[in-house]
């Protein structure tokens, strides 16, 4: 029996990134629809995935929809009319809610119920959409598009944005439209045309709040380095916690100054409503958490609450948290020239790689 | 218990013994500790009265002690009489009375020196004595079971002498106090009444604290040292050791009066001068248990 692959790359579709994949059949998946026009939007994506001529099946799964059996079959019957038939016959739409299961044209069997629910298990429950609020949303896009324009990634596409996000495409679209000023759209996708100041001010004065940011300080009298949490930290092996602040900035730019750094930003993505510390324990039982900015913090947690951590990996066990974070763990730490050193090594190799284009 | 400087008190040993028996002398307990720590800093000091020397190995161990105690009285070092030995005792003592090899300087009351020697079997459960016979009266050596651990790769010092490694007397107390037993010490430590335990136990945390000091992630390198030592030493039981080795330590941080009662004792010894509270001496024990304990008894439980 062939493997389930998830996060399968499909070279005939340029940037699209299936949920999942069992031998012929691909699977994608949409938490909490609410909308025809975001189905309309992923039927097209399933045709053209259906596109190849080793895949034979393309289900989009649909978990928990805020909208009904009948009108996802008037969406059905109206995508029937204008998709090629030979690729039209190759898709599915399953249906899992609270009442059970369902499905067009038919509901799955048990065998493929079995594999959704591996498939959903693997995705989880991601609620972002509706744990907070729109403002978040605003900086969680603006975040995404400044990690795409530090690292030269060119356009992000809006199905990149959902699924990295885990946000719906209205969430999506509105903070992408927030933020027109500074963008050009190019190649099916939106980027940054360049820094956008204001609005990272804007995202500076509400990181702490919109980060989750939690802080722990060293009661034992004899606080560990950070270095040393960050060796106790890799022998965990924990894949869902990155090191940031400018120890990651460092990773991404040798030539940062380290100097006066005492402490350890560390970026940990979770899901969980209460996001679980436990860990801390583990790097120096002498931490305890403190809300007074005017105890020295020893250890820096930042929350990562998207559905794709964007966390680099590592073989030294811990990976590094995105560029992004990164900065906003320097600014946060007030080592604002180290931050002013790191974006403009960015914006100098953004430059270089310019110029070396329009040489060519 | 007065102030002293670890590496003055060392000197003034190691000068007053005969020459051939420094090598069968191992410092042990806080001075031992102190030494360690604080090198030959003489601005840094220990509060304690007594400095114990392990005599080692077991085959030189009397014949070091009938000579040192010798040596030592001829060197108008004086006997240390208190309630319960008033005086040397002689052939008609019996060996359970015998009193230790307890000796003052001459010029000073503030520390004695104590000599104890190391186990003769590896299953001597309890504290043992050997008589050894002297031209100024009959003496009792003490061991006890764990001091073996004391003697193993002890550190030579510029004096001649050596002082046992501070991983290792840790491990002999935790060993000693698989649990916190209700005896208390005979004399009180300040004004209080302490329990053995909890002296002991608080020593174990006056020396991984004073070692997080001078390397915050040192105690991670003890736990193969620890396993080393006891497989050479207790080839038979080593797992069974290495297994309970954090019993009684888990013990005293859970018991807030005991805890305190440690506390008490660093203030009152290996800390005197840099003293931490309980809750600084309760995450000391923590971090021994996460670095150097639990892997330990980990060791022990996959080999």
């Amino acid at each position: 029996m062939a493997d389930l692959r998830f996060g399968f790359r499909l070279d005939h579709v340029p940037g699209f990134v299936a949920d999942a994949v069992l031998g012929d059949t691909i699977f994608e998946v949409l938490s909490g629809l609410r909308d025809g026009r975001r189905l309309r939007a992923a039927l097209v994506d399933m045709a053209r995935a259906a596109d190849a001529e080793w895949v034979k099946h393309v289900v989009l799964v649909l978990d928990r929809p805020r909208i009904t059996v009948t009108r996802l079959r008037e969406e059905w019957n109206g995508a029937r009319s204008v998709f090629r038939p030979d690729l039209f016959d190759r898709l599915a739409i399953a249906v899992r809610d609270e009442a059970g299961w369902d499905g067009i044209p038919s509901a799955p069997d048990s065998s493929q119920q079995a594999v959704i629910e591996q498939i959903l298990n693997h995705e989880g429950p991601w609620t972002v959409t509706h744990a907070r609020g729109s403002a978040n949303a605003s900086q969680d896009i603006l975040r995404l598009l400044v990690h795409q324009w530090l690292l030269g990634k060119g356009p992000a596409t809006i199905k990149w944005l959902m699924k990295t996000s885990g946000y719906s495409y209205p969430t999506v679209a509105k903070g992408v439209d927030q933020l027109g000023f500074y963008l050009k759209r190019d190649r099916g996708g939106v980027e940054l045309k360049q820094f956008p100041r204001d609005e990272w001010i804007r995202l500076l004065a509400v990181s702490d709040a919109a980060r989750q940011t939690v802080r722990f300080t060293d009661r034992s009298g004899q606080p560990r380095s950070p270095v040393s949490l960050m060796r106790r930290l890799r022998q965990l092996r924990r894949t869902d916690i990155a090191v940031g602040g400018i120890w990651g900035a460092a990773h991404y730019h040798p030539d940062l100054d380290l100097v006066g750094n005492p402490r350890l930003d560390l970026s940990l993505h979770s899901k969980k409503a209460n996001a679980d510390y436990g860990f801390v324990q583990r790097l120096d039982p002498g931490l305890e958490q403190t809300t007074s900015r005017g105890e020295a913090a020893t250890l820096v947690i930042h929350l990562v609450r998207r559905r794709e951590s964007l966390f680099e990996p590592s073989d030294e066990g811990s990976p590094w948290a995105d560029p992004v974070e990164c900065l906003l763990d320097l600014h946060e730490a007030r080592l604002e020239a180290q931050a002013r050193d790191f974006l403009r090594s960015f914006t100098a190799t953004r430059a270089a790689a310019l110029t070396r284009g329009q040489g060519q | 218990m007065r102030l002293v400087a670890p590496a003055v008190v060392l000197g003034e040993i190691a000068r007053a013994v005969p020459a051939d028996c420094r090598e069968n002398i191992i410092i042990i307990g806080s001075l031992a500790a102190g030494y360690h720590f604080f090198g030959s800093d003489p601005a840094m000091m220990v509060r304690t009265k007594d400095a114990d020397c392990l005599l080692s190995p077991r085959s030189r161990a009397l014949s070091a002690g009938v000579d040192i105690t010798e040596r030592l009285f001829q060197e108008r070092w004086r006997f240390r009489a208190d309630e319960r030995w008033r005086q040397p005792g002689n052939a008609s003592t019996p060996d359970a009375a015998l009193p230790a090899v307890r000796l003052n300087p001459p010029n000073t009351a503030d520390w004695f020196i104590e000599l104890l020697a190391v186990p003769a079997s590896r299953a001597d459960e309890g504290p043992q004595w050997t008589r050894i016979e002297t031209a100024f009266g009959h003496f009792g050596l003490r061991s006890f079971r764990f001091l073996s651990l004391a003697a193993f790769e002890p550190i030579a010092t510029p004096l001649g002498i050596h002082v046992a490694r501070p991983d290792l007397m840790a491990l002999a107390n935790l060993l000693e106090h698989p649990a916190v037993w209700p005896e208390t010490m005979s004399g009180v430590v300040g004004d209080r009444e302490i329990k053995r335990s909890n002296k002991d136990l608080g020593r174990v945390l006056a020396i991984a604290r004073l070692t997080i000091g001078k390397n915050e992630d040192a105690l991670l390198d003890w736990p193969a040292h620890w396993m080393s030592a006891l497989r050479r030493l207790f080839p038979e039981d080593w797992r069974e050791l290495a297994s309970r080795c954090g019993h009684g330590l888990r013990e005293l941080l859970a018991g807030p009066d005991d805890l305190d009662e440690a506390r008490h004792t660093c203030e009152f010894g290996l800390l005197a001068l840099q003293a931490p509270t309980a809750e600084q001496l309760r995450l000391a024990g923590l971090r021994l248990l996460q670095d150097a304990i639990d892997p330990l008894e980990q060791l022990a439980r996959e080999a």
